[in-house]
C-alpha cells in the first residue's frame, strides 16, 4: 500500500466513525424525546380511566384527571381530554373537520357536543373494534375561531397498551386530500421498485452475477412490500387489530431489507469470508429486535446497523481494490438520510436513489461488457487476418513461387513435393486460422512444413527437433511458427544448416516452452525491436492465455543461436 | 559487362542467374552473387562492377537504406522484389527499373535494355545519393543545376552554388534523371527549368546563365536546340 493510499485509508475511516457516533447521537436524541414533545400539539391534555358522560363538558374540573398514560392493559373504558386551537379563517365553502386515530372505539365530543364515533364504546360484544383513521366534519356552530375542548371517550378492550391519540384539525378538504398527495408520490417510488424487481429478477438466471440480481431484485421487492404496507393507512381504513399486524409485518420486512443491504454488497464485492459477517450482522439484529422498546425504534436500528455494515463492506472494497466504487459509495450514502431526518418515507427515498444508482451502475457495466466484447471480436478477427497475410503476403508468396519455377526447371520430383508441402501448409493455416487455440501437434506440422519449404527455398538444411512435448497441449495459433520465422530472419546458417529445438517445463505454478534458434546474428549491432512477428505473439498470447498470465523473453545464447522463452502461469498471475 | 546479384534466397538467386545468362549470351559479362549484405559490400569495395539486381526484402533488413547505400554507386540498380507497391519510391531513388517476381524473360530484357539503348528510366528520379565517407548524402534532383562528366565520374553543380562528385558517370545519370536535363555540351548537361539566358561570345562560342549565376558551356551541334528556349 502506498502512502496516498494510507491517508485515504485513514480518511475514510475516521469519516466512518464520526459518522456512526454522530447517527447515534440523533438516534437517542430522536428516541429520548417524550412522545407528548416530538408528537401533536395537546393543550390541557388530561386522562382519565373510567366512564363518566359529564366528563364531556368543558367546565368539568379537569383536576381529577390524569396527566400521563396509565400502564395497565386492558383498560376497557378511559377518557381524554384536550384543548385545540383553530386559527384559519375558512372560505364560505369550507368546513372544519378532525381526524382522530385511537387505537380502539370512540366518541368523539366536541366544546361538550357529541359529534361521531368510530365504533361501539358502550361495552358489550364488538365494543373496542373500531377504524384507527376517523374523519369528522365539525359543524360551522361549534367551530368558531379560538380554543375549544375536546373530548374523546375511549374502549381499549382487548387491546394490550393504551396510546396517546392522534387529533388534528384542518379545513375538511385538506385534511383528507393530503394523504392522497403523499400517496402519489409513494406510489411513484413503489413504480420504481416494482420494476427493478422485475428487471432483476428477469436477468438474473442468464446473468453472470446471479445471485447479485437475485439479492438485488429481492431487496427491491421488500422495499416495495414496505412501502406498500407502510402507507396502506392512506387508502384502507382498518381496525387495531389489522393495525398490529401491519406494524409487525412492517418490523419485518424492514428486517427484511436491512439484512439484504449489505448481503447483496457482500456477493457485489465478492467477499470471502460471507458466513462470518452475516452472522455478526444477524446476531447484532437479534439484539436490535430483542432491545428496543419501540417498533419504530427497531426500525430504526435495523437500518442503522444496516447501513453502517454496507458502508463498511464498500468502504473496505475502496480501500482494497483502490477501484473506483466512489459511484456505490454514494449510493449506500444515500440510505444514511432516514438516521438523520425523520424516518419514514427518508428512508424510502434513500433506497430508492441507492437503488437507481445501483441500476445504473449495472447499466454501465454492460455497456462496458459489450464494448469489451466488440473489442475482442474485433481484435480476433485482426488475429485471423494477420496469420493469414503472412502466408499471403508478397515476399513469402513470391519468392515461393519464383523458387517454384526454379525447381521446376530444374528437378521434376523436387517440384512436386514442393507444392506438396506448400498445399499441406496453406491447409493448415486455413484450418487454424480462426482459432484461438490450436493442439501442439498441429503447430509442430505448421513449423515443419514451412521449415521444408524454406529449405527448398534457401537450400539450407532446417531442422525441427522436439523434447519432451506433449502433442495434445492447447496453444496458440503460428506462435511457434513465427519464433521460427524470427530465427530465420535473424539468424545466419553455418554450413547450410540451421537447427531449431523446441523444448518443454513444467512446475506446479507455470509451464514454459523454449525455443532454440541455432545460427550466427546478423545483426548484432541492431537493437531488436518489436516487429510485427512479436506483436503478433504477444496478440495471441495475451488472447489465450489473458493479460499478465505470460511472459515472453527472447535472449541471445553466446555464441551461435538465440533463446525464445514462453512461460504461462498456471494458476494467477506470475 | 559485370552483373551482381544480391538476394537472400537461393532459388530466386538462381532464376535470376539463369535469366541474366540469357540475356547477356554470346557477348561479355560476369555475374556474382551474394545471399547476404555484407558479401555484397565487401564485393563491391573489390570490384567494379556495372549493374546490382537488388532485392529490397533481404534478411529483415531495410531495403531501402540499402537502395540509398548503392544509388551513390557508379553502376546502375535494378530492383528485383516481391513489393511491387514500393516500385514508385525505388524510382525516386535513381534506380533503372524495377522487376517484379516472379519474373519473366521479357520483362528482364527490357530492364536490360535501358542499360544499352539512349533510353531514360520509366519514372525519373527524385533524389541522387551522394557518396561520402561517413554518411551519404542525398539531394533532391531541383538542386541539382548543371552535370559535369569527369572520367566515369560527374560533377554536380547545385543550387547553393557548392559542386559536388557524383560516382555515376553523365551518361547514366542522364538515363536515370527525369526529361528536363538536356545535354548542352559534350561532357555538360543542365536542368533546363533553371537557364536564364544565353551569352554569346566572338567566333561563335555560346554559354548558358543559369539562375544560381553558374555558366556552362553550348556545345556547337547543341546551340540550335537551346535557342529554341529563349524564343
Amino acid at each position: 500500500m502506498n502512502s496516498l493510499s494510507k491517508i485515504n485509508t485513514i480518511w475514510l475511516i475516521l469519516f466512518y466513525i464520526s459518522f456512526l457516533i454522530l447517527a447515534l447521537y440523533n438516534g437517542f436524541n430522536y428516541f429520548n424525546k417524550s412522545v407528548i414533545e416530538s408528537g401533536f400539539d395537546y393543550i390541557d391534555f388530561k386522562v382519565k380511566i373510567g366512564d363518566d358522560e359529564s366528563w364531556r363538558w368543558s367546565d368539568f374540573q379537569a383536576d381529577s384527571l390524569l396527566i400521563s398514560l396509565p400502564k395497565e392493559k386492558g383498560v376497557d373504558l378511559w377518557w381524554i381530554r384536550t384543548k385545540i386551537n383553530l386559527d384559519k379563517t375558512l372560505g364560505p365553502n369550507e368546513k372544519y373537520g378532525l381526524k382522530v386515530s385511537t387505537s380502539g372505539a370512540h366518541d368523539l365530543y366536541f366544546n361538550g357536543h357529541y359529534i361521531g364515533s368510530n365504533g361501539i364504546t358502550t361495552g358489550g360484544p364488538g365494543s373496542g373494534i373500531a377504524k384507527i383513521y376517523q374523519f369528522y366534519v365539525i359543524p360551522d356552530s361549534l367551530a368558531t375561531i379560538g380554543v375549544h375542548q375536546i373530548a374523546l371517550r375511549i374502549s381499549s378492550k382487548g387491546i394490550y397498551k393504551l396510546h396517546y391519540p392522534e387529533i388534528l384539525p384542518d379545513e375538511y378538504g385538506n385534511l383528507t386530500r393530503k394523504p392522497l398527495i403523499l400517496a402519489l408520490f409513494i406510489h411513484f417510488l413503489a413504480g420504481i421498485f416494482l420494476f427493478l424487481f422485475l428487471y432483476f429478477i428477469i436477468q438474473a438466471p442468464s446473468s453472470e452475477t446471479k445471485r447479485q440480481f437475485l439479492t438485488f431484485s429481492f431487496l427491491c421487492l421488500g422495499l416495495l412490500l414496505l412501502l406498500v404496507f407502510e402507507y396502506l393507512k392512506f387508502y384502507y381504513q382498518y381496525s387495531y387489530t389489522f393495525h398490529v399486524f401491519r406494524v409487525e409485518l412492517i418490523s419485518y420486512l424492514t428486517l427484511f431489507v436491512a439484512i439484504l443491504l449489505p448481503i447483496y454488497l457482500l456477493f457485489h464485492y465478492n467477499f470471502s469470508k460471507k458466513r462470518w459477517l452475516i452472522l455478526i450482522g444477524l446476531i447484532l439484529l437479534a439484539f436490535a429486535f430483542v432491545l428496543s422498546p419501540g417498533y419504530d425504534e427497531r426500525a430504526y436500528y435495523f437500518i442503522f446497523i444496516s447501513f453502517f455494515s454496507a458502508l463498511a463492506i464498500v468502504g473496505r472494497a475502496i480501500i482494497l481494490e483502490k477501484e473506483r466504487h466512489y459511484l456505490i459509495f454514494t449510493g449506500v450514502l444515500c440510505c444514511s438520510i432516514c438516521l438523520f431526518i425523520y424516518f419514514d418515507l427518508t428512508l424510502f427515498l434513500g433506497f430508492g436513489i441507492f437503488s437507481l444508482i445501483i441500476t445504473f451502475h449495472y447499466l454501465n457495466e454492460s455497456i462496458q461488457e459489450k464494448k469489451e466484447y466488440q473489442a475482442s471480436l474485433l481484435k480476433a478477427k485482426r488475429l485471423e487476418v494477420e496469420l493469414l497475410k503472412m502466408k499471403l503476403q508478397p515476399h513469402f508468396l513470391m519468392n515461393t513461387l519464383t523458387s517454384l519455377i526454379d525447381i521446376i526447371e530444374g528437378d521434376r520430383h523436387q517440384a512436386k513435393a514442393f507444392v506438396i508441402s506448400l498445399s499441406k501448409l496453406f491447409d493448415i493455416i486455413n484450418e487454424i486460422s480462426s482459432n484461438v487455440s490450436i493442439p501442439l501437434s498441429k503447430e509442430l506440422d505448421l513449423c515443419k512444413e514451412h521449415l521444408k519449404i524454406m529449405s527448398y527455398r534457401k537450400n539450407v538444411q532446417y531442422s525441427l527437433i522436439t523434447k519432451s512435448l506433449n502433442p495434445s497441449e492447447q496453444i496458440p495459433p503460428a506462435v511457434l511458427l513465427t519464433i521460427l520465422e524470427n530465427g530465420l530472419v535473424h539468424n545466419k546458417p553455418i554450413d547450410h544448416k540451421m537447427e531449431f529445438i523446441v523444448d518443454f517445463e513444467e512446475t506446479d505454478t507455470f509451464k514454459k516452452y523454449i525455443v532454440f534458434s541455432s545460427g550466427k546474428t546478423r545483426h548484432l549491432n541492431k537493437e531488436i525491436e518489436d516487429g510485427i512477428g512479436n506483436r503478433y505473439i504477444k496478440a495471441r498470447l495475451n488472447e489465450f492465455y489473458q493479460e499478465g498470465n505470460w511472459e515472453f523473453i527472447t535472449q541471445k545464447e553466446e555464441p551461435d543461436g538465440w533463446f525464445t522463452k514462453i512461460k504461462i502461469a498456471k494458476n494467477g498471475a506470475l | 559487362m559485370k552483373v551482381l546479384i544480391l538476394e537472400d534466397e537461393a532459388r530466386v538467386a538462381n532464376q535470376l542467374k539463369k535469366l541474366v545468362e540469357t540475356i547477356l549470351k554470346g557477348g561479355d559479362y560476369a555475374i556474382r552473387v551474394c545471399f547476404e549484405l555484407e558479401d555484397a559490400i565487401s564485393l563491391i569495395d573489390q570490384e567494379q562492377i556495372d549493374l546490382l539486381l537488388l532485392d529490397l526484402n533481404l534478411n529483415g533488413e531495410d531495403g531501402f537504406e540499402i537502395l540509398k547505400r548503392f544509388s551513390a554507386e557508379s553502376f546502375h540498380t535494378i530492383i528485383t522484389s516481391s513489393y511491387k507497391n514500393k516500385a514508385i519510391e525505388a524510382f525516386e531513388y535513381g534506380v533503372l527499373d524495377f522487376v517484379p517476381k516472379p519474373f519473366e524473360l521479357e520483362r528482364m530484357k527490357k530492364a536490360f535494355s535501358r542499360i544499352e539503348k539512349n533510353q531514360v528510366a520509366k519514372n525519373p528520379a527524385r533524389y541522387l545519393v551522394l557518396k561520402k565517407s561517413l554518411f551519404n548524402q542525398v539531394v533532391a534532383i531541383e538542386e541539382v543545376y548543371f552535370i559535369e562528366a569527369q572520367g566515369h565520374h560527374s560533377i554536380l553543380g547545385l543550387k547553393n552554388g557548392r559542386k559536388e562528385t557524383h560516382h555515376k558517370s553523365l551518361g547514366k545519370l542522364l538515363k536515370i534523371l527525369p526529361h528536363h536535363f538536356k545535354q548542352v555540351h559534350r561532357s555538360f548537361a543542365v536542368n533546363t527549368q533553371v537557364m536564364e539566358q544565353i551569352n554569346s561570345f566572338e567566333g561563335s562560342k555560346y554559354e548558358l546563365l543559369l539562375r544560381n549565376g553558374f555558366k556552362v558551356p553550348i556545345g556547337r551541334k547543341f546551340y540550335s536546340t537551346f535557342k529554341e528556349y529563349f524564343i
